[in-house]
């Protein structure tokens, strides 16, 4: 099962066209990330990778039917209106890479997240990505070299959550190396306002009967974090293994 | 964060309503006794004169007098100029009317990353004691867009025992508060106090101010120069390395100064170039265990192109001193690491490094990153060793120390660029790229064309005789990364005529200042 992509979701593209947007649905493919269609603005009808275009995520599910989750490569400025637009089309979980997203751009997409009962990753997220099922954003690079890094959490696996990239996939990258499997990696992001915190991911974990245990790597206490140890810390320690470096 | 100083975010008050007590900021004394004449203009008026610095605490050090006559505020303005908060230099003072307070109110809005909203803190003063002002403190919840609501505004504001003209006074600053705020796009905004005069008027009598980093570029009405928060007031070489970042919006670069002079005991100063914030933190942990000082702060991440980390590893390099260069950041990197390795090799060529580097860029692509900088050390007089992800930060810092040991105390001294000749020949084929523009030697054309063509990825081919680019002006512009790894493979390969010309504006001066 994993968390938040596995096989099974349909993932939209934004920005698809641009260099960031082109590079990464081809490595996300590669890795077995069900990409189903792409959105950028004036360019519907266009293909990428073979890969349909559309205009509006509206547009795309209009024609594909329900799309899980749409990953965004586009200017920190324009990422509000292309969040909103895919929130507004009933894509339930936004993963937004871009470094640079304003405050009160990120609170605005928070709200409307809100109102529509839907999730956000991000801003400033490397992705999450559950080995050997799919991957969005930009955790692993090329999928020879995430099939090499993250052992698949088969029969289950070690959660992992971190605020830092380069730390989330080192980490995935050490387990790996002691022979640990990992349920999925997710990468909460770096900024001030996130959609998935660490508690919100924790819990999540908790929820997911594949996930045996949780990692998570932090830099310095924050209340979400004691947050996270409150809200699952105990029943971890109870029911597995704790894995800490 | 940006910060702005008190006198700033007083005028973005004023232009969202509230009311400020009069008066100006001040560089000089001169300036700061015109400011006190025109306020003392009635009997028994008063002035204050305050240091307009980022601390709290301000009459604690000081930074706070008052004045009855100018003369008197000519003492105090002079005296603040001359002082130092922290690094900074008090550079103006903020000379007001002292306003006659009947209460104080402390009001504040934040950003709470929990409800992922905006909300607004006030307390009701006249509580001596930090709990008793804790007991009585309101948070009030924020649409984002909307501001407070007015029932939520109401309520909290209903203890406070203000007549009703005066509670409505009161829940219009509240609202006003959060319109200053988003319209600044702010991060914090606290007016502390807020304060309710003898005669009945509120008065914004302080105001502390962040505006968004992220949000910076959308206001230029602020004037903020550098949107990141330095303990110290920016460098010429750190206002060089914010407009690389601002004119390459591909991945991400940070530059800061921390250090000028190795600190005593220390192995050296070292030119840090760290990749993603967790792993340079490691790796600079890494290089302080070893014994060294870090004299900067380098870090290229999130897919940068391999212009941005030349022009990074440049700027590094125009700090006097170092004893070598370390390179190490994220191990497991999901970027494409030999574009920093090219970045990084021609940096290292134009300035002919006697210097040691060490260079850690695991992740995807290392091989060929390690490969880059292998043969690259063969044509310089220092070593530079690639590391790949296996190699731990410590080991690697260990090697470094090493290297260093054997460097018999060279120490780096900043210099320009080497040029290949051609390129000042009049014949020079030139090509823009994003920043810079490629040269091609014409005269040698017939000799290096198949090299180049082939390093180029056919970016660069024949036409009748003469190097064209095969793709229209405005796509060949962004590929100054395969540009670079173009230049870097002729020079490895020994192709003279072929050289990606990068601008830095503003570096060239500053070196000629260090020579």
């Amino acid at each position: 099962m994993a968390i938040l992509i596995d096989e099974t979701k349909r993932v939209l593209v934004q920005g698809i066209t641009g260099r960031e947007g082109r590079a990464r649905t081809k490595l996300m493919r590669e890795y077995g990330t069900n990409v189903v269609a792409g959105v950028t603005p004036g360019k519907g009808g266009q293909t990428v990778l073979g890969v349909p275009v559309f205009s509006t995520p509206q547009d795309a599910v209009k024609a594909l039917g329900g799309i899980d989750i749409s990953v965004l490569f586009v200017p920190a400025a324009g990422v509000k209106e292309a969040a909103i637009s895919a929130i507004g089309a009933g894509i339930k979980l936004t993963v937004l890479v871009p470094d640079r997203v304003p405050v009160w751009d990120a609170m605005e997409i928070a709200a409307a997240a809100k109102a529509n009962d839907a999730m956000f990753l991000g801003p400033n997220t490397l992705g999450v990505l559950s080995p050997g099922k799919g991957v969005v954003g930009m955790i692993g690079g090329r999928a020879e070299s995430a099939r090499q890094w993250f052992k698949p959490g088969i029969p289950k696996g070690v959660g992992v959550i971190s605020r830092s990239g380069g730390m989330a996939s080192s980490t995935g990258y050490y387990l790996g190396q002691a022979g640990v499997r990992i349920s999925t990696i997710a990468h909460i992001g770096g900024d001030a306002v996130l959609g998935i915190r660490i508690p919100d991911a924790a819990l999540m974990f908790e929820a997911d009967p594949l996930t045996e245990a949780g990692h998570r790597l932090h830099r310095r206490q924050s209340g979400a974090r004691r947050h996270a140890i409150q809200s699952c810390g105990s029943d971890h320690r109870r029911r597995s293994r704790h894995t800490r470096r | 964060m940006a910060r702005l100083h008190e006198y700033q975010g007083k005028a973005i008050l004023a232009a969202n309503g509230f009311k400020i007590p009069r008066g100006r900021a001040a560089s000089t004394a001169d300036e700061a006794v015109s400011v006190a004449k025109e306020l003392l203009d009635q009997k028994g008026s008063e002035v204050v004169v305050k240091i307009q610095a980022w601390t709290t605490g301000r009459a604690g050090i000081g930074g706070v007098a008052f004045a009855k006559k100018p003369d008197v505020a000519r003492g105090h303005a002079a005296r603040m100029l001359e002082m130092k908060v922290g690094q900074f230099p008090v550079e103006a003072v903020l000379v007001e009317e002292k306003i006659a307070i009947d209460r104080e109110f402390f009001l504040s809005f934040a950003i709470d990353d929990a409800t992922r909203a905006p909300t607004i803190i006030f307390a009701p003063g006249g509580g001596t004691g930090i709990e008793e002002r804790a007991a009585s403190t309101r948070r009030i919840a924020c649409d984002v867009i909307r501001g407070p609501e007015d029932s939520i505004v109401a309520e909290a504001i209903a203890s406070c025992g203000l007549s009703s003209t005066q509670a409505t006074q009161l829940a219009d600053s509240i609202r006003k508060l959060f319109t200053a705020a988003r319209k600044v796009e702010a991060r914090s905004l606290e007016i502390n106090p807020l304060v309710l005069t003898k005669d009945g008027q509120f008065v914004a009598a302080d105001c502390r101010i962040t505006i968004d980093d992220y949000a910076v570029v959308r206001h230029p009405e602020l004037k903020i120069e550098i949107a990141r928060e330095f303990d110290h007031p920016p460098t010429p070489l750190e206002r060089v390395a914010y407009a690389v970042e601002q004119n390459d919006h591909r991945g991400t670069f940070y530059f800061a100064q921390l250090a000028t002079t190795a600190a005593k005991d220390s192995k050296g100063l070292v030119g840090f170039h760290g990749a993603g914030g967790g792993g340079s933190m490691m790796s600079m942990d890494a290089i302080v265990n070893a014994g060294f000082t870090i004299a900067n702060f380098t870090d290229t991440s999130g897919n940068p192109s391999a212009s941005k980390v030349y022009r990074a590893s440049r700027i590094i390099l125009a700090q006097p001193d170092l004893v070598g260069y370390f390179g190490s950041g994220s191990g497991v990197a999901s970027q494409e690491q030999y574009w920093s390795a090219y970045g990084l090799a021609k940096a290292f060529w134009e300035l002919d490094l006697n210097i040691p580097a060490v260079i850690r860029l695991g992740g995807n692509t290392e091989d060929r990153a390690v490969d880059v900088l292998q043969r690259m050390s063969r044509l310089l007089r220092a070593p530079i060793e690639g590391y790949r992800k296996t190699d731990a930060p410590a080991m690697i810092a260990t090697r470094f120390a090493e290297l260093v040991a054997t460097g018999k105390g060279t120490k780096w001294k900043p210099r320009a660029p080497r040029l290949p000749k051609f390129v000042k020949d009049p014949s020079v084929t030139t090509i823009p790229v994003k920043g810079g523009r490629v040269r091609i030697d014409s005269a040698q054309w017939s000799q290096i064309r198949g090299a180049v063509e082939t390093h180029s990825g056919g970016l660069i081919v024949d036409r009748a005789g003469a190097p064209v680019s095969s793709v229209p002006g405005e796509e060949f512009a962004t590929k100054d990364s395969e540009l670079l790894a173009c230049d870097v493979e002729c020079r490895l390969a020994g192709v003279e005529g072929f050289y990606l010309e990068l601008d830095i504006p503003g570096l060239d001066e500053l070196i000629g200042g260090a020579r």
